[in-house]
């Protein structure tokens, strides 16, 4: 075993320190949200797409009412720009848990809710079954009306509320 | 059974003062009950801000297991810190198949897992109790790699919420890693020589 022996001045910079971040989580071991893998039923795997379909509508519509391209969100939560354009773009995508915390982080909404509606499994009904009525009734202009806007309002207070429970 | 320990301090926040602690090498049973009897209860807070952080609520299930199981193999180093006679926080090792990112023919220590006790976290709880933690073993880990020849190497996979304090460590960013779906770090060998230069400082 290394004999760990650090001075008090190591200790004083590296330890008592400035207020350093001090979350140190890391290894797989933590693996969070199972994704549904290929050999699921053909129901859940139905439920699974139209969920995901939900996903890429939100994501669409929260990024234009922030005025924002793609390139741009890219930039700002550094997630590749491809990616971004196929969770927009393809429903089957599956993103990075990393990519959901980014973006969950700059919309201010749950990770856990956000990625639930990303696509994992065990999403609450109810949430599901708002999220279908809310990507039926979107259109798929690049810019939101009046009426576009207090859906997605709605919407995100919804998954708001349901982080929270 | 007696196992090895070294000396370390942590930093008491509350007392403004540092308290002796040990770091054990080898997580003993009584560490993986305070894991599971202490840390786990209070990743199940109520607060909004915590459960939008959390992502180890499903990794106890099989954790016990997967512990013992990499207590048996040579390969692994597992290590628990001891402070006010509660797990402080723990870390498992692996020190011979991982091939270094910065520089491909290299080996280094791979950090299979670390984590600090819940209360030690702020987003966690509002008085955090001890500071530290994670450095004093990610520090052992730096020096069993130089002890095994890596020349201070690790190399790590950071949960999101931790990215921040391996870059202001001065690892590297080496991306998003698609088996593990998380962002890999490095630490590369002038950092690691740097950092344990300065024990002696």
């Amino acid at each position: 075993m290394f004999k760990l022996n650090p001075s008090i001045r190591w200790y004083d910079k590296y330890v008592k320190g400035d207020e350093k971040p001090e979350d140190i989580s890391a290894g797989a071991f933590f693996i969070p949200v199972r994704f549904l893998e290929d050999n699921v039923d053909e129901d859940v795997e139905q439920e699974v797409k139209i969920l995901k379909y939900s996903f890429s509508i939100l994501m669409n519509k929260l990024r234009i009412s922030k005025n924002l391209s793609l390139e741009q969100l890219s930039q700002k939560i550094e997630v590749d720009f491809m990616e971004l354009f196929q969770i927009e773009k393809d429903p089957l995508f599956k993103p990075h848990l990393r990519t959901i915390w980014q973006l969950a982080e700059f919309y201010k909404i749950p990770y856990k809710a956000l990625a639930q509606v990303a696509g994992a499994i065990n999403t609450n009904e109810k949430l599901k079954e708002d999220l279908v009525k809310y990507a039926a009734k979107s259109s798929s202009f690049e810019k939101l009306t009046k009426e576009e806007k207090k859906q997605l309002d709605e919407i995100v207070k919804i998954i708001k509320e349901f982080g929270k429970s | 059974m007696n196992r090895k320990y070294n000396e370390a301090k942590v930093f008491d926040r509350q007392n403004k003062q540092y308290i002796d602690s040990k770091l054990y090498f080898g997580i003993s049973s009584k560490n993986i009950d305070d894991y599971e009897q202490l840390w786990i209860p209070m990743f199940y807070s109520e607060k909004k801000e915590v459960q939008d952080r959390l992502t180890v609520e499903d990794a106890h299930w099989n954790w016990r297991k997967k512990v013992l199981l990499c207590e048996g193999i040579l390969a692994y180093g597992t290590y628990a810190l001891e402070a006010d006679n509660k797990t402080q926080g723990m870390m498992i090792t692996e020190t011979v198949m991982h091939q270094s990112k910065l520089q491909s023919t290299e080996s280094l220590i791979y950090i299979e897992f670390i984590a600090s006790a819940p209360w030690n976290r702020s987003y966690l709880v509002p008085h955090p109790k001890y500071k530290g933690v994670g450095m004093v073993l990610l520090s052992q880990a730096i020096g069993e790699s130089f002890e095994n020849g890596y020349e201070g190497r690790i190399g790590l996979h950071s949960l999101p919420g931790a990215e921040t304090f391996y870059k202001n460590l001065g690892m590297i960013d080496c991306g998003f890693d698609n088996h593990k779906q998380l962002n890999y770090f490095e630490l590369p060998i002038d950092k690691a020589s740097e950092l344990i230069k300065e024990f002696s400082t």
